[in-house]
């Protein structure tokens, strides 16, 4: 009795310092996310443009040109209609998912395996780079992220106590997640595999009808809910068939090192996992750390003898199935090999990297790991979002300040590639600007022409705006030149 | 050592357990992807305009090659094996002599032994206690067991001369032989001795030869996780090809094979395994029942480790020739070269050693017209379904000690492949059965100065420039190098010398539980 009362007061208290911790992490989290440090990138400024339409008009947008669900759509729409479409408000409902993410992890953690994989998670998702990347982007990945999580920790909870509760959690999260992102469907593939294997299990034990009965309920509820959701699928698959599958908008720089001659390389998978751990860096510094693949052997080897649960093995599979699944996809369609679109294999993945960090065998070891393993997620993070060589950093906001500091009235911008037009408009709505394609008078004309290029890595943009220089040198005198990360400007009168 | 921390005595059922379970048809699917896997990388790998370096081409060829052939060897052992029902109890009264050698071990080592082997039960046991030792405290004790004292005048053929001697003295029909250190259960013989009176043309039965001081962690545990991937998935399937050959302890033979082939031979390191090769060429059968009968004690230090390693490694390659001339069934002469060529393997781990060093400070590579990611591409499925192969055949028994430990063993093979070459003879070292106290830096100075040539290589890698293509080779030597170190590691740490006291106690208290 003593002993139990002992051990009921130590548990108390453990949970108490957990939570005080988990808090600090959770503030600490937020703040991460909140100093945001990038300029609103294309797709955030073509999701603004939408949630800026009426609600109808903006979803009427999102069947013709758009290939995603509603759900953040949705949730951003209400948000401009609050806070306005500053860079922080649009951000704030991925800042909140990501914030959230944190407790999610711990608790998660805690649950699937013990406090300390719960508290190693959540420290490591606070300054996960990618988890706080996609927190700083008013797009659908942080709360892709988050949905992803709870669906399988709800998961393992139903299989583990049958209760209602976490089915129903799983049900909503799961339907939720599709509402947020359709590659999610690869994540519920594997979790009704997973389903279907412990039916499977079970078979012929008393249990196991009530498991199928709640199985089959769940799928039902899921399916429910996804219903509305259909014409709009439907739409936006006739619409993409018509576009010959695919909207004319680059895929997301920082391939480089994934690719060879055009065609995904097998580096595609470690990059996607460097980056899915350690965020996303140059080029150089990409082809660098990928060259080290010999290290995750180590890690392979290191993991001979350790034993599996079936917890682990439910995680593993729902990192990596939709990401090996992308992975043959993008074989034919190379940007569908794409880190966001399997984003849910972030938080499970570093909750198994948390269990594999916190179980080294005694305790100066684990200290060692999970701290080699947190200041390595702290490098990263830190040259993630301060590098300028970060190929996925596109200073906009810093080009466009530039020129909104010396532009006076009758000034034009002019751009090149057509398809950043929606962020120009954001960060320049006072201001003429106009593709560079459109076409552009330049004799008699006594004012400022700003030449706004990026993408200047792909030979299409690179030429435009090369002739373009060429046209304007003759024509005009250039009085300035900036550079800002992946975007350069050319300022003539 | 006191009864009360003697780590032989305590429980393994879940050893046994873990030794004993089948592989299942999930393993045979996993086989049937890793020949696919296996024909993918090697189609690659030996293709015309793969050829970097033609030297090292060769190496590398032959390195891998002599790799697969091993791990097609383990798949093809592992595929399946033969369910074992319980042979005949006894009717009659059977006799066994229980023969147990020593060679100058400590009295606290043998007595639970022979304590034991008294107790055995399912036959009329005689245990006789074989000191080639010379010792009075031994006879004491097999006085005070009630049990024979057998003494050479002549101390020839080592162990195999000492259990010759003792056969030619004792005339039971059965004859179970166990180290000094090895104490039977007392089911062992219940177990055992069926199967030799079911099938007449059986000439032993051989259970897991377990090291009981595993469970101290460190060395003994890391020997006894390499041993478990053999007496596991390996053993039951050479005893489904009836492959299974004798390894010197927990094992009970028929007299009359051994009569048979002349006893146990006395020219060789390894006398166990030669007299499973003249088992099996005069029509024996062998027999393997993976339950632990019986619970020993492993190396206990980096010294007595390579010691033992050293004298199978040698002994098993001397008897390569023997295997080639002896007229044995196909299947029982591959499984003798698989088994024998195993310990080839530290020459594959050289030369994936000597590669990047190479690579680094030459530029020198054995591969071309290929990019990394192409090697990756070709080379990483094979490598992860091998290592789920190991995994899930040895039922995750295998661990990265074990590996370690095996692979930091490299210079051992090359050591014993040279000295049998040159035909360099050796003396039968009995495996220390207690550890010394202190490091051993000298048990592993081949590994630690391999360690620190790959160190110094990838120190003038990075110096010199800090490419992708280097930085693969530093990677690659890194790896190299933590595997080494880990292997090495129980060498280095300051050996208390005895099986760790409350590690022993905390395992006495979760059996009780």
């Amino acid at each position: 009795m003593g002993r139990e009362v002992t051990a009921a007061s130590r548990s108390r208290v453990e949970l108490r310092s957990d939570l005080a911790i988990v808090l600090g992490l959770t503030i600490l989290g937020l703040i991460l996310r909140g100093i945001v440090t990038r300029s609103i990138w294309l797709d955030e400024a073509i999701s603004i443009t939408q949630a800026k339409l009426p609600f109808n008009e903006m979803l009427a947008r999102l069947a013709a040109e758009d290939v995603h669900p509603p759900l953040h759509h949705a949730v951003l729409w209400m948000v401009v209609r609050l806070l306005g479409t500053g860079e922080l408000a649009v951000r704030i409902p991925s800042i909140v998912a990501g914030t959230l993410l944190i407790p999610t992890l711990y608790g998660a953690g805690r649950d699937l395996y013990d406090r300390r994989v719960g508290v190693v998670a959540a420290a490591l998702g606070t300054v996960a780079p990618i988890a706080i990347w996609y927190s700083q982007e008013a797009r659908m990945y942080a709360i892709f992220m988050l949905f992803s999580l709870i669906a399988v920790w709800a998961q393992v909870r139903a299989l583990r106590t049958g209760r209602p509760g976490p089915w129903i959690l799983y049900a909503l999260a799961t339907a939720a997640m599709i509402w947020t992102q359709y590659f999610a469907l690869l994540q519920v593939v594997v979790q009704q595999a997973a389903f279907a294997a412990a039916f499977w299990r079970r078979g012929g034990r008393e249990n196991s009808r009530r498991l199928g009965l709640a199985w089959a309920f769940s799928t039902l509820a899921v399916l429910v809910i996804l219903i509305p959701l259909l014409p709009l699928l439907q739409s936006q698959l006739h619409s993409y068939g018509d576009r010959s599958g695919g909207l004319a908008l680059p895929s997301q720089a920082g391939l480089g090192v994934a690719q060879q001659n055009n065609q995904l390389s097998v580096y595609a998978i470690i990059a996607n996992a460097i980056w899915g751990l350690w965020g996303y860096h140059a080029n150089s510094t990409m082809a660098q750390i990928v060259a080290l693949w010999p290290l995750g052997m180590l890690i392979l080897l290191a993991l001979l003898g350790r034993g599996y649960s079936r917890v682990s093995a439910l995680l593993l599979a729902v990192a990596a199935i939709p990401a090996f699944a992308l992975f043959a996809a993008g074989m034919a369609q190379r940007n569908l090999f794409e880190l966001r679109y399997f984003a849910g294999a972030v938080p499970v993945g570093l909750l198994l990297v948390s269990r594999f960090a916190s179980s080294a065998a005694n305790r100066g070891a684990r200290t060692l790991v999970v701290g080699l393993l947190g200041i390595t997620l702290v490098i990263g993070l830190a040259d993630q979002q301060l590098n300028g060589a970060n190929p996925r950093l596109y200073d906009f906001r810093g080009a466009l300040a530039l020129i909104s500091a010396r532009a006076g009235p009758g000034d034009v911008i002019v751009y090149e590639p057509q398809f950043i037009g929606p962020v120009v408009s954001y960060y320049a709505a006072g201001l003429d600007a106009r593709p560079l394609d459109a076409g552009l008078t330049l004799s008699g004309s006594r004012h400022r022409i700003f030449l706004l290029g990026s993408f200047l890595d792909e030979p299409g943009s690179a030429g435009q705006v090369g002739y373009a220089l060429h046209q304007f040198d003759e024509s005009h005198r250039r009085e300035h030149e900036f550079r800002r990360p992946n975007v350069r400007v050319w300022m003539y009168r | 050592m006191s009864p009360s921390a003697d780590p032989r005595l305590l429980d393994t059922q879940h050893e046994s357990q873990q030794l004993a379970r089948p592989t299942g048809e999930r393993v045979q699917l996993l086989l049937l992807a890793n020949v696919t896997l296996a024909i993918w990388y090697f189609s690659w790998l030996l293709a015309p305009e793969r050829v970097g370096n033609r030297a090292l081409y060769a190496v590398l060829v032959a390195a891998e090659l002599f790799n697969l052939v091993q791990a097609v060897g383990f798949w093809w052992t592992c595929a399946g094996e033969r369910p074992r029902r319980a042979g005949v109890r006894p009717t009659e009264a059977v006799e066994v002599d229980v023969l147990i050698p020593v060679y100058g071990e400590p009295v606290e080592v043998v007595e639970p032994t022979i304590a034991a082997a008294v107790r055995l039960r399912g036959a009329q046991v005689r245990v006789a206690l074989l000191d080639d030792g010379d010792s009075p405290e031994m006879e004491a004790l097999a006085t005070r067991h009630r049990v024979a004292y057998i003494r050479r005048l002549v101390h020839q053929g080592a162990k195999a001369g000492n259990l010759n001697h003792a056969l030619r003295l004792t005339s039971a029909r059965f004859v179970a032989v166990f180290d000094c250190d090895h104490v039977p259960d007392p089911r062992f013989l219940e177990v055992t001795i069926s199967h030799l009176l079911t099938d007449s043309r059986l000439a032993f039965v051989q259970t897991p030869q377990y090291y009981a001081n595993a469970i101290g962690g460190g060395l003994p545990a890391a020997v006894w996780a390499q041993q478990a991937l053999f007496f596991g998935a390996i053993a039951r399937g050479k005893d489904r090809l009836n492959a299974m050959f004798c390894c010197g302890t927990n094992v009970v033979f028929r007299r009359a094979a051994l009569e048979e082939v002349g006893n146990f031979p006395e020219k060789s390191l390894t006398e166990d395994f030669e007299l499973s090769i003249r088992l099996h060429a005069a029509g024996w059968r062998s027999r393997y029942v993976p339950e632990i009968l019986a619970r020993g004690l492993g190396p206990e230090d980096m010294a007595a480790y390579v010691s033992q390693q050293h004298r199978w490694a040698r002994g098993c390659l001397s008897a390569l020739p023997v295997v080639v001339r002896t007229r044995l069934p196909w299947r029982l002469r591959i499984q003798y070269l698989l088994s024998a060529m195993y310990f080839l393997s530290g020459w594959s781990m050289l030369v994936y050693m000597l590669l990047p060093v190479l690579r680094i400070l030459t530029g020198a590579q054995p591969l071309a017209g290929a990019s990394a990611d192409q090697f990756l591409l070709h080379f990483a499925p094979y490598f992860l379904t091998c290592l789920l192969s190991v995994i899930m055949a040895g039922a995750g028994s295998y661990t990265f000690g074990a590996f370690a430990l095996t692979a930091a063993s490299f210079w051992l093979h090359v050591h014993a492949s040279i000295v049998v070459l040159l035909r360099i003879p050796g003396r039968f070292v009995v495996t220390p059965k207690q550890g010394r106290v202190g490091r051993q830096p000298r048990a592993a100075l081949p590994a630690l100065i391999a360690v620190g040539v790959m160190i110094v290589s990838a120190a003038v890698g990075l110096f010199r420039d800090r490419s992708p293509a280097t930085l693969n080779n530093v990677a690659f030597a890194a790896l190299h190098i933590c595997v080494l170190l880990t292997g090495v590691g129980p060498a280095l740490q300051k050996s208390e010398g005895v099986v760790n006291q409350s590690t022993v106690n905390g395992r006495q208290g979760r059996s009780a539980a």
